[in-house]
């Protein structure tokens, strides 16, 4: 049995991830997946752990002037509650998982499984979301592209550990998530999209699309968007075969058990077209 | 009618939520050897050594049993009635493996870690072969799964294992080819079908104790406890009257527990070492290691003439029955003979094919029972023909369809696995069903499709079905009726209720012929010291003939009361009457009442026990009828469908209690709707089960499904127990088709394979797009 650490403030825990790599626990509901062996067996983690979960000092979700600050414990469903959530982030959380789940798991969990079908990573990227990231040393804010750094990979050192996510506040004018599974509940994500843009006199001055579960992080891509930027309506609609070709050159679906790579493309296609269709 | 046709909750129900002791692993003695089955990597394989010395070593391992343990007698785990349509190709243990989860040996140890830790410490030494995974190309492959010369078949099935072909069949009435040939308009096309899990909530269970009088006692969690009680005996050479099988409450079984799978194996280790034993299957082994539903490739071809009359329907299937032959023959059939009498009206019909072979986990029993293929790919290719002829399916159906007193000659050709028997059908309703069905889904405002945004479009498809009830002159069900003291009854049967209802059902029989209330009849089933014979959960019979049985008996014991009443009151018997509690004399209206008559009875004067047997065997097997409706919305930009409603109107005869037949037919719609919409086993390119887990495996939740509507017709099927015919499998047949049919309305495109995931309907959209 490896050691196993319920701490009991943020100081500690910095100071024990000073001293050696932990497995750090919040709401455990992958790690349990990921470790678990026969039923009613106790979980044989590789790794010390370090069970941040109860840690009360970093339940909260606070809102400043321009950026809104969630603490990284904070449940998905106490994230349901705040009027200050975004909209985006919210109806990917609704469809994430089941009730008991989101009841536990936290978006510091979803960041640091760093799965490519994260859910709540993919309205995140959307969102310019930033992570923070604490030692005991020092602490580093990431922008959310940076923190993952390739397939199940990322920036989170071993003596680091996430303890805040911000999102910077935004008034989009329109935003669509969708998440496409095989049912309704429990189910990982085949695809899921979130965009958001804004239009300034009858030109569009922000346009944002992140793509899940097609690379081996969320596909988004500033240069893409930039074409759009300051552009009509009427202008953006005629520039779509030639926006959806630049996305479909950054994705890289797989085959595996929930679907296939001529699915996942069509559907991203799709997708990215039905969302330049909101333009109004 | 007092007690039946009225909803009144399930007699264990309340038990089973309040966690009473109930289920097979409660029964379980404390000090039990655990049992677990060291099982196959490798698709087809030699055994060719097993080295089982550093197992055996191990403090706290009882035994390691392999091949060599046990003598080598072919059966089949099948669980069916004796001699079986399925033939003997299958071992207790083998030198062959044929899946990847076969058996290979077997484990008996203190605890589960120790058992585990043995697992990895035998060393078996294979010489892999190349394994047959593709049904298609089984007929005659140069990899025979069934080269052993003492397997065989109980009758004749068309068993050709050198040609990897487990049964075969042909009939046909008429000439097919003239007919197509003649007809005006004529469609043909294959449908697959996929193997699909039973998914029960409680795993496959069972354990095995010797009691004081040395005799083994097995509590199994299955469907077939007789049938287990005779297999146990015919291959361990026990004598049958040392083996008792008490089946406890079970969590689901859906057909999966119609076999036989961890009982051989609990039974030889008590027997032998005389210790109490168990298994329970874990998730994965429940996935590989029992059974699928048959995978079919269906052949469809109809010919209609122009004004819409169905001439010939000509279907040839192929099935993979996987690595053994259980129920191989029988599901076969019922693709064609609870499916084609659908339309009785036709010149010719043909319906041949094989069952062959596999190195994939066998496939068995399953609700519907080779309906649900069948009827997808008939009812399927019907809304083609329709599209064709321009004509509408609904009308198409219910001038083709089967009607109230009409027959089909399929019934006297078909059963299962032997000849059928002929009957008129005295209880359909399905004009009734059509219409309604049709009105509640509010067809004409909807069909073909409504566009309801940029992407979404609403639907409707429909289907209808049949099933049976029991199966004629083979499925016996029995009852024993006891009165005692105090006026109330025991109702000792052995029909096998598996979560369904039927010890419900089956008192609310009794309690209605006798005329007294529910809690008056003490229901007590499936166990072979205490309970009459029945054959078991399966192929829709308990209902009908169980209930039957129950009747019958109910009404001998109605008769023995009423005699000993009159004794008391000194009257005939035809001047004493009975409203359940009073015995009366109409000539001087001097009273007894039951209670006081039990009582004297019990202790007093005239003193003796009162008992009524009766059992049933059907003569014919009245099927159920129903349509189902569905409506769904469709987004063309992802494939997804949303399931609005789906609309179920049923001719089961009388509903006996209308709760538990919604529950039975809502529950066949959602796990039909789970194989037409995602269920699928995924084998990988080396045979390996990927979706052994219910992370990969979805099954509907309660999310998927926004409404249903059950609607029973009205209708009494004067063979069955207070007009009432089966309604355990109707419900799983319509949603595949009736699905596929939404789509093409609501796409044009027309979906032949199963499951119609997204994946699928997007492929097809795109290949449409590209013929425009």
């Amino acid at each position: 049995m490896v050691e196993q650490i319920i701490v009991k403030s943020v100081e500690e825990a910095l100071s024990r991830l000073s001293e050696r790599k932990y497995i750090i626990y919040a709401g455990g509901t992958d790690l349990i997946v990921q470790n678990r062996t026969v039923s009613e067996a106790p979980i044989p983690f590789k790794n010390p752990v370090l069970y941040c979960a109860n840690l009360k000092e970093l339940k909260y979700v606070k809102e400043g002037d321009d950026y809104l600050y969630i603490g990284a414990m904070t449940t998905l469903s106490e994230l349901l509650t705040y009027e200050s959530v975004p909209k985006l982030l919210k109806e990917a959380i609704e469809q994430m998982a089941s009730p008991a789940i989101r009841n536990i798991a936290t978006l510091a969990g979803n960041l640091g499984n760093a799965s490519p079908a994260g859910d709540s990573l993919v309205p995140l990227y959307t969102l310019n979301a930033l992570i923070k990231c604490q030692s005991v040393k020092a602490s580093r804010l990431i922008p959310i592209q940076d923190f993952f750094v390739g397939l199940k990979k990322t920036a989170l050192t071993d003596s680091e550990m996430i303890t805040e996510i911000i999102i910077p506040k935004n008034r989009f004018k329109s935003t669509m998530y969708r998440k496409v599974g095989t049912r309704k509940a429990d189910a990982l994500s085949k695809v899921s999209f979130a965009g958001a843009y804004s239009i300034v006199h009858d030109k569009i001055c922000d346009f944002r699309i992140s793509i899940g579960a097609v690379n081996v992080t969320v596909v988004r891509r500033f240069d893409i968007e930039a074409k759009l930027i300051g552009k009509t309506i009427e202008q953006a609609q005629k520039m779509k075969n030639q926006i959806i070709s630049l996305y479909l050159s950054s994705i890289k679906p797989i085959n595996d058990q929930r679907s296939n790579i001529e699915y996942r493309t069509q559907v991203t296609k799709n997708l990215i077209s039905a969302f330049m269709d909101t333009l109004d | 009618m007092k007690t039946v046709n009225k909803s009144f909750p399930s007699v264990d129900g309340k038990g089973i939520m309040m966690g009473r002791v109930a289920f097979t692993d409660d029964y379980a003695l404390q000090n039990s050897l655990i049992v677990k089955i060291l099982r196959s990597p490798h698709p087809y394989a030699k055994i060719k050594n097993i080295d089982a010395s550093k197992a055996l070593a191990l403090a706290g391992v009882e035994c390691v049993l392999t091949h060599k343990d046990f003598p080598r007698i072919p059966f089949t785990r099948a669980g069916q009635g004796y001699p079986e349509p399925s033939p003997h190709d299958k071992f207790i243990l083998d030198e062959f493996v044929r899946y990847i989860g076969d058996e290979v040996a077997v484990v008996a140890a203190t605890s589960n870690d120790i058992c585990e830790e043995a697992l990895s410490l035998i060393d078996v030494e294979y010489e892999v072969m190349d394994p047959v995974l593709n049904f298609e190309e089984a007929i005659d492959s140069s990899h025979i799964l069934h080269p052993e010369p003492e397997i065989h078949e109980m009758f004749p099935i068309g068993f050709e294992p050198l040609r990897n072909i487990a049964a075969s069949y042909h009939m046909h009435i008429g000439d097919v080819e003239l007919s197509l040939k003649e007809s005006d308009v004529v469609i043909q096309q294959s449908f697959y079908t996929q193997a699909q899990q039973h998914t029960a909530l409680e795993p496959h269970t069972v354990n095995a104790q010797m009691d004081y009088q040395d005799r083994l006692v097995l509590y199994s969690s299955t469907q077939t406890p007789f049938h287990v009680r005779r297999i146990l005996s015919q291959t361990l050479g026990i004598p049958l009257s040392k083996i008792r099988v008490i089946k406890p409450r079970v969590g689901g079984g859906f057909g999966g527990k119609q076999a036989l799978h961890g009982e051989m194996f609990v039974s030889y280790i008590t027997y032998k070492t005389k210790k109490p034993s168990k298994i329970v299957f874990t998730r994965k082994e429940v996935f590989e290691s029992s059974y699928t539903r048959h995978p079919m490739r269906l052949d469809i071809k109809l010919g209609a003439d122009k004004d819409g009359t169905l001439k010939a329907i000509d279907c040839y299937v192929l099935s993979d029955t996987g690595a053994y032959g259980e129920h191989a023959l029988t599901v076969f059939m019922v693709a064609g003979s609870k499916v084609l009498p659908l339309y009785n009206k036709v010149d010719s019909v043909r319906f041949h094919g094989h069952v062959v072979y596999t190195n994939h986990t066998p496939a068995g029993a399953f609700r519907g029972y080779g309906a649900i293929q069948g009827n997808y790919a008939l009812e399927s290719a019907v809304d083609m023909l329709c599209r064709k002829l321009h004509m509408d399916p609904i009308e198409f159906r219910q001038k083709n369809m089967m009607k109230e007193n009409e027959t089909s000659p399929i019934f006297a050709i078909m059963g299962e696995g032997t000849e059928g028997t002929a009957m008129n059908m005295e209880s359909c309703k399905l004009d009734y069903c059509v219409k309604r069905g049709k009105e509640l889904i509010n067809w004409d405002s909807i069909y073909p499709h409504k566009n309801v945004s940029r992407e979404k479009i609403r639907s409707v498809g429909m289907a209808i079905a049949m099933q049976g009830s029991g199966i004629p002159y083979i499925d016996m069900g029995s009852a024993i009726i006891k009165l005692n003291d105090d006026g109330f009854y025991n109702l000792l049967i052995g029909a096998t209720d598996i979560g369904q209802g039927s010890d419900t059902i089956l008192a609310q029989i009794a309690a209605e012929e006798l005329m007294t209330s529910l809690d008056k009849v003490i229901v007590y089933s499936s166990d072979t010291d205490l309970t009459p014979f029945d054959t078991g959960a399966y192929a829709s019979s308990t209902t009908f003939i169980s209930g039957n049985a129950v009747l019958k008996a109910a009404k001998k014991m109605k008769g023995l009361l009423i005699e000993e009443a009159s004794k008391v009151l000194k009257c005939n018997v035809t001047e004493t009457d009975f409203d359940g509690f009073t015995f009366k004399n109409t000539v001087n209206d001097e009273i007894i009442n039951l209670r006081d008559l039990s009582n004297r009875l019990t202790y007093n004067e005239d003193q003796k026990q009162l008992v009524a047997d009766s059992s049933y065997v059907g003569h014919k097997s009245p099927p159920p009828f129903m349509a189902g409706f569905i409506e769904i919305l469709i987004d063309r930009e992802t494939g997804e469908i949303e399931i609005e409603n789906y609309v179920s109107v049923v001719d089961c005869g009388t509903p006996l209690n209308p709760k538990l037949a919604q529950g039975q037919v809502e529950g066949g719609i959602v796990q039909g709707l789970g194989m037409a919409l995602y269920e699928n086993v995924i084998i990988s390119s080396k045979g390996k089960n990927i979706t052994s887990d219910f992370l990969n495996y979805k099954v509907p939740t309660r999310m998927e499904i926004k409404k249903l509507v059950t609607e029973f017709a009205e209708s009494y099927e004067s063979s069955g127990p207070f007009g009432a015919k089966s309604v355990g499998e109707i419900g799983i047949d319509t949603p595949p088709a009736a699905l596929a049919n939404a789509i093409e309305n609501a796409l044009g495109v027309r979906m032949t394979e199963l499951p119609m995931t997204p994946e699928k309907i997007i492929r097809a959209l795109k290949a449409k797009e590209k013929r425009q």
